[in-house]
């Protein structure tokens, strides 16, 4: 058998970052540790499609159709998130920047302190 | 993928074709476009979740915390070392060793078992939990916005039971497989077709970093 040894570096490669992204949610909190285990799974990602599925010799052709898979993937949630960024959803989707009342969640109150039915998407 | 199958003087390609190497190209060609659309199959999934994720972060944060990540870690580095041994497997037909594909073809199928079988604990605790909002089943989240998090496990059994209907299938052709090569008629052929299983196999593999990522490591 020929060329076992990069599988196995890779796969060894695999797991320590693996343990890496895990000890990274125990430690890390938050936006950077978010961030930093998806930044470890798209490494184990790249690991898999190099060395089990082939892309590091593959041809350019074949290179070409799998990038292209992830740059669907990658226009597809850019455009949506953008969109949905942009429109605010998430606690009170409707509210209005001018309102002075908040809640915890930065939503506008009414008088009587509830959050307006209107703000709430409902 | 990366040795190609071995090619015999008394290998011929199919008749629509001009030789091996054409016909290898064409069969991964026809494969890569098959894994794009599932990537779309997937890729949908995972988008949907995003926003859902964006809109409750919070929520969702919480909510991760109540899959076991300890199972699920183990899980993730064994469907890796799967992926090491059906790697292992494409090579060994490429050599001509029967045994030894037939062995590497036996483990990945044993620990592609393993992995459904661990899954399968960690639903029935969740089950249990009664976290499975599906099917009916009673929902009773402990923390704040139940509503919220039963979103959160939506998307959980959606990714996860997609993710094990795929790898379960795997499991089917990986077998046929295992058929194949115990006959060892034509392995030139076979070693094209173990090499498609291995795309396929390693497809799973990619998927399943990504639904480990979002469902357990996203955690508050």
């Amino acid at each position: 058998m020929r060329d076992v040894k990069a599988p196995v570096l890779a796969w060894g490669a695999y797991l320590i970052v693996l343990g890496g992204s895990v000890a990274a949610t125990k430690l890390v909190s938050g936006l950077m540790g978010h961030l930093f285990s998806l930044l470890c799974a798209s490494i184990m990602a790249s690991l898999i499609l190099s060395f089990f599925m082939g892309l590091r010799v593959a041809n350019n052709l074949l290179r070409v159709f799998a990038l292209a898979g992830v740059m669907w993937l990658a226009i597809m949630l850019t455009l949506t998130m953008v969109d949905y960024v942009m429109r605010d959803i998430g606690e009170c989707p409707n509210a209005q920047a001018d309102d002075v009342a908040r809640n915890a969640q930065g939503c506008p109150l009414d008088s009587a302190g509830n959050v307006r039915a209107s703000d709430t998407g409902a | 993928m990366t040795t190609t199958p071995s090619t015999t003087s008394k290998a011929a390609p199919d008749e629509q074709f001009d030789d091996l190497t054409q016909q290898r190209q064409a069969d991964l060609m026809g494969m890569w476009i098959f894994l794009a659309t599932e990537l779309m199959l997937f890729g949908g999934i995972f988008t949907a979740f995003t926003v859902y994720r964006f809109a409750y972060p919070e929520v969702f944060a919480e909510a991760a915390t109540h899959l076991d990540l300890k199972l699920g870690t183990f899980n993730t580095a064994l469907l890796v070392t799967s992926s090491l041994f059906m790697a292992l497997a494409e090579r060994a037909v490429n050599a001509g060793q029967r045994r030894k594909t037939l062995a590497f073809l036996f483990v990945t199928i044993g620990i592609g078992v393993v992995f459904l079988g661990i899954k399968g604990y960690e639903w029935h605790h969740e089950y249990t939990e009664k976290l499975m909002p599906i099917l009916g089943l009673a929902f009773e989240y402990p923390g704040a916005h139940p509503d919220r998090a039963e979103m959160f496990f939506n998307f959980y059994y959606v990714l996860t039971g997609l993710h094990a209907v795929h790898m379960s299938l795997g499991l089917v052709t990986l077998s046929v497989m295992v058929v194949f090569t115990w006959r060892w008629r034509d392995p030139s052929r076979l070693g094209r077709q173990i090499q498609i299983n291995g795309l396929y196999w390693a497809f799973v593999d990619v998927v399943w970093v990504f639904i480990f990522t979002t469902q357990y490591l996203l955690r508050a």
